[in-house]
């Protein structure tokens, strides 16, 4: 795969200093993880144009956009931008807004309405053209905010935490039509999250970024199932199980099978037709059960036996690590690890409910 | 909620604000009044004042509206100056606008004399400087309603539009203008007011002549206190005035809501 951007900037403001290379390949969506203040919504305002760096360079399919004595402007750069809030033109109807991009570009009206309108059905809001900003919900917003930024067929597009404003019915809604749409149109893409799910759901990449520079960078996978940074660990703090869809249910390598929540099995069904669809399932260690003996529960999902490999402390409670692949984490309270006797070695039996497993798929 | 006793100065401030022209209206002689209207004097002075005013408010919107775009869209500091010296012809009496006007643009003035010298344009006591003491005293009124409807929208609109693809004039058109188009409407409203009652300005800068310098509030004026008229016709020209702009100010209020829908 060809490089289309490569960007390589340095910000100093008052202490803090922003030193980032990126590059990505063509058709790629890279994730850029980092706590508040970690400079990742600085690197996209400086890939778009919007903020300048105090020197680097930024360069989209062999173009220099910015570098040094050169300086394209946002609108010339084919570069568009999907942040936190939709800001829908309030003046504007949805198909208006959508077709905004496209009257930019001198697209004739007629011709710029009827692909406003294939838009708007394609994020399932075909009978909301018409419509003010204000008549929508913050979620139909955003879908039309997507929907406009897809519209502009920008080379790149840079989503700034685009499901952090929604709340929690609609974020997963949201996620997966963006799912959908980026595996449509191929869109290059980056997208800023402080949300592990952003990335396993969307991301092929992740870059982890921490007070300014890039910190830890691989498939996703990998950098989030062994997190080599404290941040990642504890954004995660979650437990990460990363395999393929096997009848509704999410199979590790290893051949645990787990179940998930009944809402989210309804998304697994429907893709699973395909042989193997990749998946994820997210769980606390918190939700994981710990006993000496096998549970009685008729179905062997979600159950199995490991062998402790660390104990640490927790936030709440005690850090079991279990072996497998990937490891589980179980965390439980002191009095619990006491009076079960469990030491680094133990064979325990772990199980969790599937109302506590959220089961995501995989671009 | 509002506290009780602030109901006192309420009212005592409408009072002050209507009472005057409820006393105007019974002076009026209606049997004069028509015959005063209709007259070729205070035909001409309405007329001059209708057109003086709508120039000046158009230059003050071609010229104002840019204007209160590059203030609110310059630095905090940059930002205070420029509107401290938009709203001094607001503070100023208008006399004296009409005083430093004339020490510009006279014929003996820091650019009147060049102006008489190389082209031969003498600008004081011409329709054209009635026009340019109204765009002196209205102007402000436009460009600080707009700059603050400016500052309110924000540039977050234009950033996403840029991202767009949207250039700078597609934007200026077809997002800065529309998000304040509420702003632009009352900041013109106001300024074509405050141009049609212009007085102190154009009476020295422009001067007093029937037909080429004399608005209506300079006929009111002049009828009131000229020699040999009664004050019953500056009477009947104020009401005239009156009527006028408060017909003028509601049909472009009614048109400028429908257009911001």
């Amino acid at each position: 795969m060809s490089v289309l951007l490569d960007a390589r900037l340095r910000l100093l403001r008052d202490s803090f200093v922003l030193d980032v290379s990126l590059s990505l390949a063509e058709g790629e969506v890279l994730a850029l993880l980092g706590p508040n203040g970690s400079g990742k919504s600085t690197v996209l305002n400086l890939i778009a144009g919007l903020a300048l760096p105090d020197s680097g360079t930024v360069s989209l399919d062999g173009r220099a956009l910015t570098g040094p004595g050169v300086n394209i402007p946002p609108e010339r750069r084919d570069i568009g931008l999907l942040g936190q809030e939709p800001l829908l033109f309030p003046h504007l109807s949805a198909r208006e807004n959508v077709a905004f991009p496209l009257r930019a570009a001198r697209v004739s009206k007629p011709s710029a309405r009827k692909q406003a309108d294939d838009w708007l059905d394609r994020v399932g809001l075909g009978d909301c053209a018409d419509s003010r900003p204000v008549a929508l919900s913050g979620g139909q917003q955003q879908r039309v905010a997507l929907a406009r930024a897809l519209a502009a067929s920008p080379r790149l597009l840079l989503l700034d935490e685009p499901f952090a404003s929604l709340d929690a019915e609609t974020a997963p809604v949201i996620r997966h039509l963006l799912r959908e749409q980026l595996a449509a149109t191929g869109m290059t893409t980056i997208v800023v999250t402080h949300d592990v799910v952003d990335a396993v759901v969307l991301a092929d990449r992740v870059a982890v970024m921490h007070a300014g520079s890039v910190v830890d960078e691989g498939a996703t996978a990998t950098v989030l199932e062994a997190p080599r940074n404290h941040f990642v660990a504890a954004l995660a703090g979650v437990n990460l199980v990363v395999g393929s869809v096997v009848d509704g249910a999410v199979r590790a390598p290893d051949g645990r099978i787990f179940q998930a929540r009944q809402s989210n099995c309804g998304a697994l069904g429907v893709d699973s037709t395909g042989a193997d669809s990749a998946a994820a399932v997210v769980f606390r260690p918190g939700a994981v059960v710990v006993g000496l003996e096998r549970p009685r529960q008729a179905s062997p999902r979600n159950v199995w036996s490991a062998t402790v490999t660390r104990i640490d402390a927790g936030s709440s409670g005690v850090r079991l690590h279990t072996s497998g692949s990937p490891e589980v984490v179980a965390e439980v309270t002191p009095g619990a690890v006491a009076e079960l006797g469990i030491r680094v070695g133990s064979l325990v039996w772990l199980s969790v409910k599937a109302t506590e497993v959220n089961a995501h798929l995989r671009p | 909620m509002i506290p009780r006793l602030l109901y006192i100065p309420a009212m005592i401030g409408l009072a002050l604000l209507v009472l005057p022209l409820g006393g105007l209206l019974l002076r009026v002689d209606w049997m004069t009044l028509p015959g005063v209207i209709s007259s070729p004097e205070a035909l001409r002075a309405l007329g001059l004042s209708l057109a003086t005013a709508t120039a000046a408010t158009l230059l003050s919107f071609v010229l104002g509206v840019p204007l209160a775009l590059c203030i609110a869209r310059s630095g905090p500091r940059l930002g205070s100056l420029l509107r401290a010296l938009v709203t001094v012809p607001l503070v100023l009496p208008p006399l004296v606008g009409g005083i430093a006007l004339l020490y510009l643009l006279g014929r003996g003035g820091l650019i009147g004399q060049y102006l008489d010298l190389a082209f031969g344009i003498r600008l004081p006591f011409t329709t054209a400087a009635v026009v340019i003491a109204q765009t002196f005293v209205a102007m402000p009124f436009l460009v600080i309603s707009v700059e603050g409807a400016l500052r309110t929208a924000g540039i977050r609109y234009e950033r996403v539009a840029s991202t767009l693809g949207a250039g700078p004039y597609f934007v200026f058109r077809n997002v800065t203008v529309p998000l304040v188009l509420p702003g632009l409407i009352s900041g013109t409203v106001l300024c074509f007011a405050r141009a049609l009652g212009e007085f102190g300005a154009t009476a020295l800068f422009a001067g007093n002549q029937d037909g080429v310098t004399r608005t209506m509030p300079l006929a009111i004026y002049t009828a009131f206190n000229g020699s040999g008229v009664t004050p019953d016709q500056a009477v009947a020209l104020s009401l005239l005035l009156i009527a006028v702009a408060v017909i003028i100010l509601m049909l472009v209020r009614g048109r400028g809501v429908e257009l911001a829908r």
